[in-house]
């Protein structure tokens, strides 16, 4: 074959395999990559939201337990309040006593006289004060005993609500990962229907994906130097790197022909 | 002349602050646990045994914690109900002198006789009669 016209059917076959490329990436390849692409991705986000859905039941069975916790220390505190109004009612009743005390003494220094008594009567006065401020305390006391019973009660009616709402996610969140391994499973079937429908699998696409665009950037680049270098020279320096794949698509076309 | 101050309990009452002699007041004590009797005059609750001594125990008010153990012409009596406001020796009300005047109140004297009196003329068990 004369070199001229060995150059031309070079560049048309050149052309004529970029533009194939194209045409055949514009229909059903690129139809099956998107295919396969939706796939994959539907499989990794159901795989995550599988993941994810265990964690929260993780987390929900561990907020449970420390809701238990809580819960039981609250209960603790109300369970000690009779303990603690008994102690108050006894430091109470000894104010009382005290009170008494010091009147009894105010009225022996009373029977004493102006002189005599005076100074118990002083000791009575004080020790009867404090033993008025030492009982209303105690009162105050106790009232924050009870009300602080109370709100423990309360709070730990509130932490068995959490508790119940807490293991109502959890049991949703066991649901949802049920349901995401089931779709991940029926996601699994379908990518094997697919590979047996379509004859293709993700690996081989995106290889047809990678060359088409690697073609195409060729048929750009030449392009590009198109007028600016020597025919002879370009076609010289592709043919040793591109024959083997013009090879190939010569045989191709050639099939295809006949 | 001042008079000389006065020694005794000042109470609180339905009628107002009034006062007890020290002489007539034995002891304070916590109220025990009154033995109800039928037929016993009205205002009377009941009787009790304090210090040794059985004696008729009279409602001179609501409260129920302090027993005022008194003596009446060798009587003991107690009495339930007061609010004590204070025990010690008070100045005398200039212009009554029976009265004393405390934080600017006039405290007059608990009528301790009457209630004595009514003790002794009412009659016990009326409910019953032959």
């Amino acid at each position: 074959m004369p070199p001229t016209e060995s150059k031309s059917r070079f560049l048309r076959l050149l052309r004529r395999t970029a533009t194939n490329a194209q045409k055949h990436q514009g229909r059903g390849v690129a139809e099956e990559n998107a295919l396969w692409l939706a796939h994959e991705k539907a499989l990794s986000t159901t795989k995550a939201t599988s993941e994810a859905a265990q964690r929260i039941a993780g987390s929900a069975a561990k907020q449970r337990s420390t809701f238990d916790a809580t819960a039981e220390q609250a209960r603790a505190t109300t369970a000690r309040t009779p303990e603690l109004e008994r102690t108050a009612s006894r430091v109470r009743d000894a104010f009382e006593r005290l009170g008494l005390i010091a009147l009894n003494a105010g009225l022996e220094a009373a029977r004493l006289g102006e002189s005599a008594g005076r100074s118990l009567s002083l000791v009575s006065d004080e020790v009867r004060t404090l033993s008025e401020r030492g009982a209303e305390a105690v009162r105050e006391l106790a009232q924050g005993i009870s009300d602080v019973a109370r709100e423990s009660g309360a709070v730990a009616a509130r932490i068995d609500e959490a508790r119940a709402q807490s293991g109502e996610i959890g049991q949703d969140a066991a649901i949802a990962a049920s349901n995401a391994l089931e779709t991940e499973r029926v996601l699994h079937d379908i990518g094997e229907r697919l590979r047996k429908a379509t004859g293709s699998d993700p690996e081989t696409l995106r290889s047809i994906a990678t060359a088409t665009e690697h073609a195409r950037q060729l048929v750009v680049a030449l392009g590009a130097l198109s007028g600016k270098v020597p025919r002879a020279l370009l076609v010289s320096t592709l043919r040793p790197v591109l024959e083997p794949l013009l090879r190939v698509v010569s045989d191709e076309e050639t099939e295809a022909d006949e | 002349m001042d008079q000389p101050k006065r020694g005794g309990l000042l109470l609180r009452t339905d009628d107002g602050l009034r006062f007890l002699p020290a002489s007539l007041v034995t002891s304070l004590a916590r109220l025990p646990p009154i033995l109800r009797v039928a037929g016993a005059p009205e205002g009377v609750l009941g009787i009790v045994h304090e210090n040794g001594e059985i004696m008729p125990v009279v409602a001179i008010g609501p409260e129920r914690s302090v027993l005022m153990v008194c003596s009446y012409l060798g009587e003991p009596i107690g009495l339930v109900g007061a609010q004590i406001v204070r025990a010690g020796l008070f100045e005398p009300d200039p212009i009554t002198p029976e009265a004393l005047m405390y934080e600017g109140e006039l405290a007059r004297p608990f009528d301790l006789s009457a209630i004595y009196t009514r003790l002794q003329t009412s009659t016990w068990a009326s409910g019953w009669t032959s």
